[in-house]
């Protein structure tokens, strides 16, 4: 980038004496230096932000751009949060006490077998006026099913009639296990009871979507003036990464409940930028907090922390030889101080964790050591391993993010001091990181995280059966193969919780996964923002919050 | 002026040579992306393989198809990981923000750098001259996202004298306007002082003095024409610099840029946005340098173009 | 540097001989040894690089984390204060450096190297080769080069030597444009059509007369050129595409954030960051100014 001079040929003169500095008029010459006041006189102008129906829009600050804004395609959280204010499912999600509330359906039933269910739909409405009919939700689901709207979730239909073969399209869409018998009736079949079938319904793959506004506008359709919802919100104007506004949709069927006019969610990946944009008044609601202004935030009233259903956690790769042994696996999970990364790296925000699920409302949960390292020493030597006879290519991979390598570099340390064992840290952005751990390239260990769709312990614990795509640890057991598969037809929800602690005390007792953490979200949210009660998934129930002038 | 057909004709030249060159740009990038370990689709929860298939049928192209569609239809495609918006409408939005950020930043840069080369130059020796040159080693030696996030502390936020963030009206421009000239402003002010000193001792400068010449006159018509050259010679490799200084600044003032399109289409094995940001950004470049050259041959009468 | 510099242009003949007097390389080295602000910014580099190499001898390990002491500000115990892991800032700083200037001598030894080959192929050889190398220079010129930067990162995983040559790929353009100038300007002297007539191979005359002569722009180039790599590393830092967790620019780029918490976590580093790049600069401009037989401006 530096500029070389070239000087002139040979021959120049050489001006040996210094020049004298010029004393001439120079004030004209300078008029470019002049400008300097003027751009800073610029910098004191008022910046105002646009009002409707005189009330100022609650300006959130999501952590991405919305890759996009169809239901059926969503994948990430900064998406999913804004799909709840434009669409509505047939339940909207409980709040603290996690029960599902109506939505659209105002009313069901279950059959005796619980295989099943009727939903009484209300008279509801798109937001261009048109009515919501039982009709839309079975073309939403066939859509949402159909492996050629590429819906990420779609396995979640395997528990209805027919899901399965039409995801492997050796049927149809349309032969999908639901029926709109008429205009406000909708009969969902599945193919064997689902305790947590409800929990589903509030999820927003299952969210209607309008299929005709689809079929007109193709890609098109998530546009604003294009995109219809039956949420309490509908979509004025998406200006990629600058913001999306939405107002208040008349059409909502409980549109007299919403209080709040206008939202106005603007894209900030920086957690430091959002974070300075908190403290500038420039956005009423952030999500996240950078980790270095923890402690700083933590006193500040408009710091909230709540546990979120997720768990940061190892895994090891159970086809390499010697981590093919429990008891190594086990030696390297109770040598972690789980309480002091939390308390030291993560400032104590996350809680440490004791099982691989997190705390669900309803499940008793496994109560695994936090840190135990003479045991950890007893594992080690029954593996046969030790500081002498090291294990091969002990490795933490990660992908590359200041959290993760300070983590590894901490366990590292622990586990060098615990057990003797020296880790080599590896880490790869996160596309590679992706390829290497779910071909099982890595060498022993990995990081990994799950967040559970739902509130209910099979979302995590179906994981690490031996044939489920997530499973990226290579660990085979028939037996907890088995006991997951019998969780699924019990009905009684008490013996279900009971059957699933079992099994996850069984995959303790493997430890093919070293859990580290449950997650927790921390948010800066202005004390004026009303009825903000966050669900156990961290989302919230737009037609309730408000903020108040 | 020194317009003639034979001028024309080489600048033809140049732009045929120029479009060769982007061809061949457009070449490697394909080759390098295809080959880069990670596939598009690919997220923390595996979609089943039939879905996999399915959008791979959906957005896959192979060379063949993508130059058909670029040089036939003018369709750049869909982007992956934004799957609603086309390339080119996401470059569209982004691009003249960033081209604004820009051209801001270098006018800025070439007012004050001249302005205070000047200066320097003519207060030779004395307290002023060495203070400048300070302040130009300062805005060469610190990197540019330490200035801007000392600037967002302290008048942002400390002192509330402009937004935290975004590219709205005036005072939200004044940031990272700052932020990403204040290198090319020290660059400049170096260059130009440098060369303002060689030229103002030159003798055609002492005669037009000597006849009388007002001092304005003497820089509008003589100094500032023989100066001129080897700023304008750094400013093509300048600009091409902006295009990455914007990434800082863009991110740090969460401006809705071209920046983090360059980073994050190659994290995400975004392919059409990838190459669609390659190309506009190679277009840029290649074109910048042509306008440079040309600029320099109405400059200097010396200068041919190539 | 000075008995090459020496050989050819003005060979220090017996004495009497008109027009001959010390070498360009001997007035260059006079002239820098009595410009204060070059002997000055050496001084300072050598020391730094003596620090940094032999410093974490005698300091505690710099990756050791003591998470009770965390973020303490500088102190008698520790000069520099720790860092959010409780690891010593002193120590991460000199072995940043480590890195970092390793970084950029090695990225510009690299591109010097690779660029001065070319450029003496390129200038030296028929025109029509050197048209076609030109071209290929204009080409590589106008890629992204950022872009090639990031995903020959993400090609081929985060080591230092990709980035070695990353960087160094990226910067040798500009050395092989340089250098072809001064090839052609030199092509021309009447010393190489001597060397020619008497028969003189052409690889044993780019390596004994014109290499040598191109050697002062490229010296200049090349010390202004190590401070653009370091901060350029800085830069790939901050965007996340590190290689190490503890070069200067990951210092800078994380400490950053403790701005108005942990002053020392940025100011440290980026002090020394600093000081090492001005003095880079200096000195370069001293070098430039040596070199130059026709340097007027001091």
């Amino acid at each position: 980038m530096m500029f070389i001079e070239k000087s002139g040929g040979r021959g120049s003169k050489c001006s040996p004496v210094r020049p004298p500095p010029y004393s001439g008029k120079i004030s004209k010459m300078a008029f470019p230096a002049r400008a300097i006041p003027i751009f800073l006189c610029l910098v004191f102008e008022a910046c105002h932000q646009g009002t409707i129906d005189g009330k100022r829009p609650m300006v959130i600050a999501n952590s991405a751009e919305p890759a996009t804004l169809d239901p059926h395609a969503m994948t990430g959280q900064p998406e999913v949060r804004i799909a709840g204010a434009l669409f509505e499912g047939l339940l909207i999600r409980g709040l603290s006490d996690a029960k599902p509330r109506p939505g659209v359906a105002q009313s069901w039933e279950a059959s005796a077998d619980a295989k099943t269910y009727t939903f009484h739909l209300r008279r509801a409405k798109w937001s261009d006026g048109s009515p919501l009919t039982s009709r839309d939700f079975v073309r939403s689901w066939r859509r949402f099913v159909d492996p050629a709207t590429g819906s990420e979730y779609s396995s979640l239909l395997k528990i209805v009639r027919n899901g399965v073969p039409i995801r492997e399209k050796k049927s149809p869409p349309d032969s999908l296990g639901v029926y709109a018998p008429d205009d406000s009736t909708f009969v969902v079949n599945l193919e064997y009871p689902v305790g947590f079938f409800l929990d589903l319904c509030a999820f927003e793959p299952f969210f209607p979507v309008p299929i005709d506004t689809i079929a007109k506008y193709q890609d098109k359709w998530t546009e604003p003036g294009h995109l219809v919802g039956n949420g309490p919100f509908k979509l004025t104007a998406w200006k990629r990464n600058v913001e999306i506004d939405l107002i208040k949709n008349p059409f909502y069927w409980d549109s007299a409940h919403v209080k709040q006019s206008s939202v106005v969610v603007k894209p900030v990946e920086d957690q430091m930028t959002a974070f300075n944009m908190f403290l500038g008044k420039e956005a009423d609601w952030i999500y996240s907090v950078p980790p270095s202004k923890l402690e700083a935030a933590k006193g500040m009233p408009e710091f909230y922390r709540q546990p979120m259903f997720g768990t940061y956690y190892y895994i090891v790769n159970c086809r390499n030889p010697g981590y093919d042994s429990k008891d190594l696996r086990k030696a390297l999970s109770y040598a972690i101080d789980r309480e002091k990364i939390v308390q030291r790296v993560l400032k104590g925000i996350p809680t440490a964790a004791h099982s691989f699920v997190p705390p669900t409302p309803g499940y008793a949960g496994v109560d695994m050591p936090l840190f135990d390292p003479a045991k950890a020493r007893e594992f080690l030597a029954k593996s046969g391993y030790g500081p002498n006879k090291p294990p091969p290519d002990l490795q933490i991979l990660y992908n590359t993010a200041e959290t993760h390598r300070d983590i590894a570099q901490v366990v590292q340390q622990m586990w060098k001091e615990n057990l003797g064992l020296n880790a080599e840290l590896v880490n790869y952005e996160w596309k590679v990181y992706l390829d290497n751990t779910k071909n099982l390239n890595y060498r022993s260990v990995a990081r990994a995280s799950w967040i559970g769709d739902f509130a209910d312990p099979i979302s995590f614990l179906e994981l690490y059966t031996s044939d489920n795509g997530n499973n990226r640890t290579g660990y085979k057991s028939p037996a907890y193969d088995k006991a997951i598969q019998s969780t699924w037809t019990i009905s009684d929800p008490a013996l279900r919780m009971a059957k699933l602690k079992e099994c996850e005390a069984m995959l303790l007792d493997d430890m093919p996964i070293i859990p580290i953490y449950y997650y927790a979200l921390t948010e800066l949210r202005s004390p004026k923002i009303e009825n903000a009660v966050p669900s156990p998934l961290g989302l919230y129930s737009w037609k309730d919050i408000h903020l108040a002038e | 002026m020194r317009i003639n057909p034979a001028y024309l004709k080489r600048i033809a030249v140049r732009v045929g040579l120029n479009l060769l060159t982007l061809m061949i740009i457009v070449s490697i990038s394909f080759a390098i992306m295809k080959a880069a370990p990670g596939k598009p689709f690919e997220t923390e929860r595996n979609p089943s393989p039939q879905v996999l298939e399915e959008l791979h049928k959906k957005y896959d192209f192979t060379y063949g198809q993508y130059l058909r569609g670029i040089f036939l239809h003018g369709d750049f495609r869909y982007s992956y990981s934004h799957r609603n918006s086309t390339v080119l409408e996401i470059i569209g939005e982004a691009l003249p923000v960033s081209m604004e950020l820009g051209c801001y930043a270098l006018l800025l840069a070439i007012s004050m750098g001249l302005a205070w080369g000047l200066m320097s130059a003519l207060y030779r020796g004395r307290w002023f001259e060495s203070f400048i040159m300070a302040l130009a080693m300062i805005g060469i030696a610190v990197p540019n996202f330490v200035l801007g996030s000392v600037l967002q502390l302290f008048i942002s936020l400390k002192w509330h004298a402009a937004p935290v963030a975004g590219w709205n009206d005036v005072s939200s421009k004044v940031l990272p306007v700052l932020t990403l000239s204040l290198t090319y402003i020290a660059y400049i002010t170096r260059i130009a002082r440098g060369s303002f000193l060689e030229n103002l001792n030159k003798d055609y400068i002492r005669t037009a003095r000597a006849k009388g010449m007002p001092e304005f006159r003497i820089f509008r018509k003589h100094l500032l024409r023989n100066s001129i050259l080897p700023v304008i010679n750094y400013l093509a490799p300048a600009t091409a610099s902006v295009l990455t200084g914007t990434l800082v600044v863009e991110k740090i003032f969460n401006i809705p840029g071209m920046g983090r399109y360059f980073i994050e289409s190659v994290f995400q094995r975004d392919f059409p946005l990838a190459l669609g940001v390659i190309i506009v950004y190679s277009v840029f470049l290649l074109f910048l340098n042509l306008l440079a050259d040309i600029i320099l041959t109405f400059v200097d009468p010396r200068i041919q173009l190539q | 540097m000075n008995a090459a510099m020496g050989t050819t242009t003005a060979a220090a003949g017996p004495a009497g001989k008109p027009g001959i007097g010390p070498s360009p390389g001997r007035l260059a080295i006079r002239k820098l040894w009595r410009d204060k602000r070059a002997v000055g910014s050496t001084a300072v580099l050598l020391l730094l690089t003596l620090a940094v190499f032999l410093g974490p001898l005698f300091l505690p390990d710099f990756e050791k984390q003591v998470l009770e002491a965390q973020l303490l500000p500088p102190s008698a115990a520790h000069w520099m204060g720790t860092d959010h892991l409780g690891r010593d800032v002193l120590a991460r700083v000199l072995k940043g450096g480590q890195l970092s200037l390793a970084i950029g001598l090695i990225g510009t030894l690299i591109s010097v190297v690779v660029g001065t080959c070319y450029g003496c192929v390129s200038g030296f050889f028929h025109e029509k080769v050197d048209l076609a190398m030109m071209r290929v220079v204009d080409i590589l010129y106008s890629l992204p080069y950022m872009f090639l930067v990031i995903i020959l990162m993400f090609q081929f995983g985060r080591s230092i030597y990709v980035l070695f040559v990353a960087l160094g790929l990226v910067q040798w353009l500009t050395v092989a444009r340089i250098v072809r100038g001064q090839v052609l300007a030199l092509k021309k002297e009447e010393f190489i059509l001597a060397a020619r007539t008497l028969g003189v191979g052409s690889f044993r005359i780019l390596l004994r007369h014109v290499i040598p002569n191109v050697m002062g722009v490229v010296i200049v180039y090349a010390t202004l050129t190590v401070p653009s790599v370091i901060l350029q590393e800085a830069f790939l830092s901050f965007l996340g595409i590190t290689v190490s967790s503890c070069t200067w620019g990951v210092l800078i780029a994380d400490g950053k954030d403790y701005m108005d918490s942990a002053w020392w976590l940025l100011m440290f580093p980026g002090l020394t960051l600093t000081i090492c790049l001005l003095c880079m600069n200096f000195l370069g401009d001293s070098l430039r100014d040596a070199l130059d037989p026709t340097a007027k401006i001091n």
